[in-house]
């Protein structure tokens, strides 16, 4: 049996479940427990766990994630709300330098379980610092993991693996993928980490899309389907670190033309890392030029035509599908 | 035991020192923490202790000796001590040999080339650089039947240039040497390997184009004087300028001054090219090649015939390289040599023109009312009609006519 | 000691106090003290000489002179306790107990080491033994220590956080942040400020605007307190009293021991940016030399017992050498080891 809700009450049932089943989870960050996070993410879970469970922090995120490594060195799994994704960068020295390697330096003595949630994406008008994503960045910092998922049912199983693991993750959810519903399975459930997910099956170009692009991707996918006999595969990594090759490996050698997509500005962004490996690894597959979709480099602009210019949508994929058919 | 003394490491990054001073003699009694040497790291001198008392028994490294870190530099004896015949090099107590930090193990987390795991070729998925198919393409080799020589049997760019060219050491589809001179009457000659992309492309473009031939003929005084002109002021050049330069060096910069003949056809697209690169066709042994000359419109005329006759030289001697024969804009063909004036050149795809240069010699020709003898040639323009019309053209061609007319009238450098 | 020698002490250090047992500290624990400052120092001073010979590379950061503080802190403990280190930190390790063999095979870079080699001296962990960690990030330790005391709080555990950190990185923004968060929530914290007055080659008059580092305490509503860096029993008498508060519920404090880092920064630091000769007149504050002049003094302790004990140091700091030196260094195959959990 399976139940339709939205990616905001995934997160919300994930961390309610978690904190439930392990008296050492904690939620710490700035707004999460009495007015349950701006967006809703965590309404409900301080009225039901308490200020030790559920905690109002000062704005101090390279303080209470730092905090949160100590805690989570000593017996807890904190999971750190960083409100925008674009603030992480207060906290990138607890982050980078002690979170990432405490662990690796100490000669394996110690865990961290550790879970960073920084919603990312651009959107309604919240301009250039409050719309970023660097999901690149943390994938080049040996020692973290980086989940990315954006649907209902990958949101609420990575999440629960996210905090039941024993290393420090940094998970970015889609502020805009929020509102979208999926089915998700009744009852306990996670997702491993390195499984990638293939949302559609197509023999004529592989499509591989992070975060909120898998649904323009779909979406892209469906018309060339629909009004060209088109049939792309779409291929959600869902995990950055580790990442699936083999998955997308295969799909490239069935259709041997690819396109990667992600919101973010392209220059140095995990587009880059995706094309870079699947060529090198996936060569003789290749009939055709890769190609990359993906934000432009520009940080984001206020006004609403501006900001639709700079990130990628349906008719962007499609695009590029057709020249990387060429 | 005696004492060594040993080259210290003073800084994180110093992995040697320069000996500047020694402050103490052999033979000299010395107390611990002593200052015995002076020595230069790459920020400053410095002092070295005795790290013992004793006898300054032997001094290994002189001053101006530059000694990497942790080697002995001097050898300290207690009073009537021998010193051994073995002074060590270094303190081998500190001495990490490289191998059993860095061992043969593979570098972990570098990505796995699929493919290793495959085998090789198989007939429903062949391995071609992707290189090597465009190439392919342009020179009308059919790649399956191309042994490749590549990793795991890989076609590359150059089995593909070899099995055009016939080389039989690289092609299945060994060449054999094309209808010419050397044959005799009776002998069969296979339609194979140059022959056979020749036969090939010649038949795609008579029958892929609508092809028109202009015919103009040009009063080549000037052109002559210009030849002689250049090859007084160039008597040095090991050969002598020739026309076919001349006419490459006018046709690239007609193509400049008209855009639209320096185009092709990319689907539903006629394409104006950036690059004005002129292919002429050379005459070889194993039949006809088309080397080209790149950016020709940037060249000047000594830049022109210098890589003139390096193509050609290359291309006779069947060394020629794939990026020498690809990549051209427009071709000249030039069979004056041979006495022919006028000719209906076929277009060489996926071009759009042609230009044939017939003889220059003698013919009469009306100045005024009077009929006088002059240097004449007669130029032959095809066109593709699909792409250009005849008034576009023959615009072209008059451009290059007004050119060689009046050469003074174009920069030569 | 003498009046005269006192007062030049006080002219360097106006903090200066004379060495006092605070009631209920044992003769035996006095004298244990002293042995702990003595491993430290003979620890240290063996270091230079190693790492000239490349025995020990990369960055090491003497804890000669400062043994009062690690010692004084951490005989305030309790066993179940944790602390929390820097840079320079082996006076730390070895004061909350650690091994020195271990110690001396992770300098060294061997497998055998604390850290498999993975750490080196300024990443020494012994988790096992409560200490969380050396961190080459000035300041960045408050973070795991208010960490770990606030997981104290929240689990009603009994334990107490000491986190070392010295006068550089209290100008971190983490420091402050941390304070505010501990000081909101009554952590079971102790910031223990190792004020030698240095940051390299800014002195302390340079970076600060107020005269003790304990003065910020009233920015955060906590008790802060001064003492005399050099004086094991002063440093042990203020960590007690701090200990006592936060494990009673009463949130952190700050205790700052304030003396005079009369080495280099780092072993092979060479010190243009201040006079070498005015550092060395501070050597007359010497932490170790003062305990065992109260020791013998006061008669905790006799000549004899006092040289033993040194004897003992310095074999144990010998033997540790050579356990480092007969180590193996790690094979590349343990590159990865580590590097995630399962």
């Amino acid at each position: 049996m399976a139940r339709r809700i939205t990616v905001k009450q995934a997160i919300n049932e994930a961390l309610s479940e978690e904190l439930e089943r392990d008296d050492r989870v904690i939620l710490l960050g700035c707004d999460v427990g009495r007015r349950g996070n701006p967006f809703g993410v965590t309404s409900g879970l301080w009225q039901k766990y308490g200020d030790s469970r559920v905690i109002d922090t000062p704005l101090s995120e390279e303080g209470f994630t730092g905090m949160a490594l100590g805690a989570a060195a000593t017996g807890m799994r904190p999971v750190v709300e960083i409100l925008y994704s674009d603030w992480i960068t207060l906290a990138m020295d607890q982050i980078v330098n002690e979170i990432a390697k405490s662990r690796y330096m100490f000669g394996g003595k110690m865990n961290v379980p550790l879970v960073i949630r920084a919603p990312v994406g651009v959107g309604g008008g919240v301009a250039a610092q409050h719309s970023q994503s660097f999901e690149s960045w943390f994938c080049h910092i040996p020692g973290l993991k980086v989940v990315m998922p954006s649907t209902a049912s990958d949101v609420k199983g990575l999440l629960k693996t996210s905090i039941r693991g024993n290393n420090p993750v940094i998970f970015f959810e889609h502020k805009r993928s929020y509102a979208i519903e999926g089915e998700v399975p009744d009852g306990d459930y996670t997702i491993p980490f390195g499984q990638a997910d293939v949302k559609r099956q197509g023999k004529d170009l592989t499509i591989v899309a992070v975060s909120l692009m898998v649904h323009h991707a779909l979406a892209a996918a469906e018309r060339l389907s629909a009004e060209e006999g088109i049939e792309c595969e779409v291929i959600d990594p869902r995990t950055l670190v580790p990442m699936d090759w083999d998955t997308m490996l295969a799909s490239l050698k069935k259709t041997s033309r690819l396109v990667v997509v992600h919101e973010s500005s392209r220059t140095c962004g995990i587009g880059g890392e995706i094309l870079a490996e699947l060529v090198e690894r996936g060569f003789d597959y290749l009939e055709g030029r890769p190609i990359r979709v993906a934000g432009l480099d520009v940080p984001i602009p206020y006004n609403r035509g501006l900001e639709h210019l700079v990130i990628p949508d349906p008719q962007h994929i499609v695009d590029a599908v057709h020249r990387a058919l060429d | 035991m005696p004492t060594w003394v040993f080259m210290p490491k003073l800084g994180v990054n110093m992995t040697q020192g320069v000996i500047v001073n020694w402050l103490v003699r052999e033979g000299d009694p010395v107390k611990k923490g002593q200052p015995i040497v002076e020595i230069e790291t790459d920020k400053a001198t410095q002092e070295v202790e005795a790290p013992d008392g004793g006898i300054m028994a032997r001094i290994v490294a002189k001053a101006g000796d530059t000694v990497p870190c942790t080697y002995v530099i001097a050898a300290l004896t207690k009073m009537g001590e021998p010193l051994p015949a073995q002074i060590p090099v270094r303190d081998e107590e500190s001495f990490v040999p490289e191998a059993s930090v860095g061992g043969e193990q593979k570098r972990e987390g570098e990505s796995q080339a699929v493919a290793a795991r495959e085998e090789g070729q198989s007939e429903d998925h062949l391995i071609i650089s992707p290189a090597a198919r465009v190439l392919a393409e342009e020179l009308g080799v059919d790649f399956r039947k191309v042994k490749g020589s590549g990793g795991r049997g890989r076609i590359q760019k150059a089995d593909i240039l070899a099995a055009a060219q016939s080389l039989p050491s690289a092609s299945r589809g060994a060449g054999a040497p094309p209808a010419g001179p050397g044959l005799s009457p009776g002998q069969v000659v296979p339609i194979a390997g140059v022959r056979a992309r020749i036969a090939e492309r010649m038949l795609q473009s008579s029958q892929g184009t609508a092809r028109v031939v202009l015919i103009a003929e040009v009063d080549a005084t000037e052109l002559v004087a210009w030849r002689q002109r250049v090859r007084g002021d160039h008597g040095d050049q090991p050969r002598p300028m020739g026309f076919t330069e001349l006419m490459v060096f006018i046709a690239a910069r007609a193509l400049r001054a008209f855009p639209y003949m320096n185009a092709s056809q990319r689907g539903d697209a006629i394409h104006l090219l950036t690059e004005v690169n002129v292919g002429v066709a050379v005459d070889t042994e194993r039949g006809l090649l088309v080397p080209v000359i790149r950016e020709a419109d940037q060249k000047n005329l000594i830049q022109i015939q210098a890589e003139f006759l390096r193509l050609t030289e290359m291309a006779r001697t069947g060394r020629i390289q794939p990026d020498d024969l690809t990549g051209g804009t427009f071709t000249l063909t030039n069979l004056g040599m041979w006495e022919i004036d006028a000719f209906t050149p076929i277009i060489n795809p996926p071009e759009m023109a042609i230009l044939g240069v017939g003889r220059i010699g003698p013919r009469p020709a009306a100045l005024g009312q009077q009929v006088i003898v002059q240097q004449r040639m007669t130029l032959s323009l095809a066109f593709d009609h699909r792409l250009v019309d005849g008034a576009p053209a023959a615009r072209f061609l008059q451009g290059i006519k007004h050119m060689v007319e009046a050469p003074s009238t174009l920069s030569e450098g | 000691m003498a009046e005269k020698e006192f007062e030049q002490m006080r002219k360097l250090l106006p903090e200066a106090t004379l060495l006092e047992a605070p009631p209920g500290l044992s003769p035996e624990r006095q004298f244990e003290m002293y042995r702990t400052m003595l491993l430290i120092r003979e620890f240290e001073v063996s270091i230079p000489d190693l790492w000239k010979r490349n025995l020990v590379y990369g960055l090491a950061h003497s804890y000669e002179g400062a043994e009062a503080v690690a010692v004084g802190a951490c005989s305030a403990l309790e066993p179940g306790d944790y602390i929390t280190s820097t840079h320079r930190g082996h006076g730390h390790c070895i004061a909350k107990g650690a091994d020195v063999n271990l110690m001396m095979a992770e300098l060294m870079g061997k497998y055998e080491g604390y850290c498999h080699g993975k750490g080196g001296s300024m990443h020494i962990a012994f988790v096992e033994g409560g200490m969380l960690g050396a961190c080459g990030i000035v300041g960045a330790n408050v973070g795991m220590a208010a960490g770990c005391a606030w997981r104290a709080k929240l689990r009603g555990d009994k334990d107490v956080t000491v986190c070392f950190h010295g006068d550089g990185g209290t100008n971190q923004g983490i420091w402050h942040e941390t304070l505010n968060m501990a000081s909101i929530w009554k952590l079971p914290l102790v910031y223990m400020v190792e004020n030698n007055q240095w940051s390299i080659s800014l002195s302390y008059d340079r970076a600060f605007n107020v005269p003790h580092i304990a003065d910020r305490a009233a920015a955060y509503g906590i008790p802060g307190v001064t003492v005399d860096g050099f004086n094991v029993l002063a440093v042990y008498g203020a960590v007690k009293e701090a200990v006592a508060r936060a494990r009673a519920g009463e949130g952190p404090s700050i205790v700052e021991a304030k003396f005079f880092r009369y080495v280099g920064h780092f072993v092979a630091d060479d010190q243009r940016y201040r006079s070498i000769e005015e550092a060395n007149r501070w050597r007359i504050m010497d932490p170790v030399k003062r305990m065992r002049e109260y020791l013998v003094g006061s008669g905790v302790a006799t000549e004899e017992a006092c040289r033993e004990a040194e004897a003992e140091a310095h074999a144990k700091i010998g033997a540790a050498i050579e356990f480092g030196m007969k180590g193996t260094e790690p094979a590349a195959a343990t590159l990865f080891e580590g590097l995630y959990a399962d």
